[in-house]
């Protein structure tokens, strides 16, 4: 399932990158206090313009955006482990003529954990030894949403901010799964 | 992008390389890690490690964890003579794993803590003294392990707390207190519903359960002892809880915590014929029984039944008559006066 999840994004990483226009995104991502660093991608997949009239007889105008995304992040749980995880998704972007948006982006991925402690193991015969390095593949879903702001609506400023919640789901976790909420606050450069 | 996930995948693996470092101090707060198959069990060392003296909790669950037994009381009490080993069994706790359902059963979870004990030895000396405290759950691993090869050699005293080596007569022994201590409070005029209530599905229940039942009687345990149970006790209980210290200064994944808890439902009705009864006389080790008289969860007189049945010369049996299932917490003070007297007694250090 992990090797299948790695194919998946790295197809869709292919895929970004060789799209035409691309959003680089960094931002801060702490698993709450366990600090973190985020990167992506952005690539528009569809754009809409839309237009509701309001019983007030107001004009909403807003734009619609489905975006392909690939990310690479990671967070550091001091004593538990290193999380260092790729993700692809979709995220269903609103974004208001004053430059304001939200989002929804539902991603799938893979997560590579480092545990943070020494390691001690057994060998067949039964010899302790310490292990290097130690961790675990989990396949990974991260539902987020957020809102933001995009500086290239209003002003000739390629350049968007943005905070957005996740909750990344590490299944299967021992014999179960877990849940690892995520708070990201970032940037987003227009590229192309 | 390739070059920077390619940088980001080599930073991960320099860092995350670990070099072993071991604290022999009289404040050691050390953790690391054991793996065994698929899974990777947390230890933590807390306290007088320089004492050469490891007091090893096996806490209960299963799913529970090892630092749920530290407290105030602890760090001033136990931390500052011995060395505090909090170890967090597979499946529990901080200890991590993937997809290693397959791997979770009492003889794996056995091997685990021999080699903790052996990885003990390795960190702290050869020449350390490990006194196993097991609680509740970790009275059927602990009986697991002491009647395993020689594994009973490795440790100089087994101290037992309200543990459950033996879950078919745990179940009938909760079902016997349930009935007399329902019957006893509805003649009191004492919560007669709720009581009444029991009492019904004791007299409906009576034998050959199965682990709905198992897990109704547990529930069942705990209700009644929360309608006995001392207020104060309770109110002292919530104080020392100390949740957000342990998040905090013990980094603790609170989340992995709660599902693990979850995820060993599963594994507990594997565990609904487990018993050590036919093995205990095979332990010799000293060892201190206590439990708490108004524990209905694991009823003193497995206790009995644990105490008459192993072969050690050197045993006692102590009853706090103010706990339930925790002594550790309900009669504090008492209940580790008894642990220290019982390890002052053992230790030849």
């Amino acid at each position: 399932m992990t090797k299948n999840l790695l194919l998946i994004v790295a197809i869709m990483a292919f895929f970004c990158l060789k799209a035409d226009a691309q959003n680089l995104k960094l931002s801060y991502n702490s698993s709450l206090i366990y600090p973190g660093a985020k990167v992506g991608y952005e690539v528009p997949l569809t754009t809409k313009t839309i237009e509701k009239i309001k019983r007030s007889g107001k004009k909403k105008i807003f734009t619609r955006e489905r975006l392909l995304s690939v990310n690479a992040a990671f967070y550091h749980h001091e004593n538990y482990h290193d999380n260092l995880y790729v993700t692809a998704g979709i995220s269903f972007r609103r974004t208001k003529p004053s430059g304001f948006f939200f989002e929804f982006s539902p991603e799938l991925g893979v997560s590579l954990t480092f545990i943070d402690g020494t390691t001690y193991a057994f060998d067949e015969n039964n010899d302790l030894e310490i292990q290097k390095t130690n961790g675990y593949f989990y396949p990974l879903l991260s539902v987020g949403g957020g809102f933001g702001y995009d500086f290239s609506v209003k002003k000739e400023l390629p350049v968007a901010v943005f905070t957005k919640l996740n909750m990344l789901t590490l299944y299967p976790y021992n014999s179960g799964f877990n849940l690892r909420p995520t708070f990201e606050l970032g940037i987003s450069y227009k590229l192309k | 992008m390739k070059q920077i996930f390619t940088l980001l995948i080599a930073l991960f693996f320099l860092a995350a390389c670990h070099k072993e470092e071991i604290s022999i101090t009289n404040n050691v707060s050390d953790h690391f890690y054991i793996k065994n198959g698929l899974n990777s069990s947390m230890v933590r060392v807390r306290g007088n490690a320089a004492s050469k003296i490891f007091l090893l909790y096996i806490h209960g669950g299963p799913g529970g964890d090892g630092l749920s037994y530290r407290n105030n009381y602890v760090i001033n009490n136990i931390e500052n003579r011995y060395a505090a080993v909090y170890y967090d069994q597979r499946n529990s706790g901080s200890s991590q794993g993937a997809n290693n359902i397959d791997e979770l059963s009492l003889d794996n979870m056995i091997d685990d803590v021999e080699k903790m004990i052996t990885v003990l030895r390795h960190r702290y000396g050869s020449d350390i003294e490990v006194f196993m405290m097991a609680h509740s759950f970790g009275g059927l691993l602990s009986s697991g392990f002491m009647t395993t090869d020689n594994n009973q050699q490795m440790l100089k005293g087994w101290i037992y707390v309200d543990g459950a080596h033996n879950y078919p007569m745990n179940d009938s022994l909760t079902r016997v207190r349930l009935i007399n201590a329902g019957n006893e409070q509805i003649a009191l005029g004492n919560k007669v519903e709720e009581w009444q209530e029991i009492v019904d599905f004791c007299d409906a229940h009576p034998n050959n359960f199965s682990f709905k039942e198992s897990m109704k009687y547990n529930r069942l345990a705990w209700k009644a002892m929360s309608y006995l149970e001392d207020k104060q006790i309770k109110k002292d209980n919530e104080e020392e809880s100390g949740i957000v210290e342990a998040i905090i200064e013990d980094k603790i994944p609170i989340l992995a915590y709660v599902f693990n808890i979850q995820a060993n439902v599963k594994f507990a009705e594997k565990l609904i014929h487990a018993s050590y009864s036919d093995y205990l006389h095979k332990v010799t080790l000293p060892t201190l029984v206590i439990y708490g008289k108004n524990d209905f969860v694991c009823p003193s007189e497995l206790g009995e039944a644990l105490y008459s049945s192993i072969s050690s010369t050197d045993k006692e049996f102590v009853i706090s008559d103010i706990s339930g299932h925790s002594p550790m917490d309900d009669d504090r003070e008492n209940f580790y006066n008894h642990v220290i007297r019982f390890i002052e007694k053992h230790t030849e250090l």
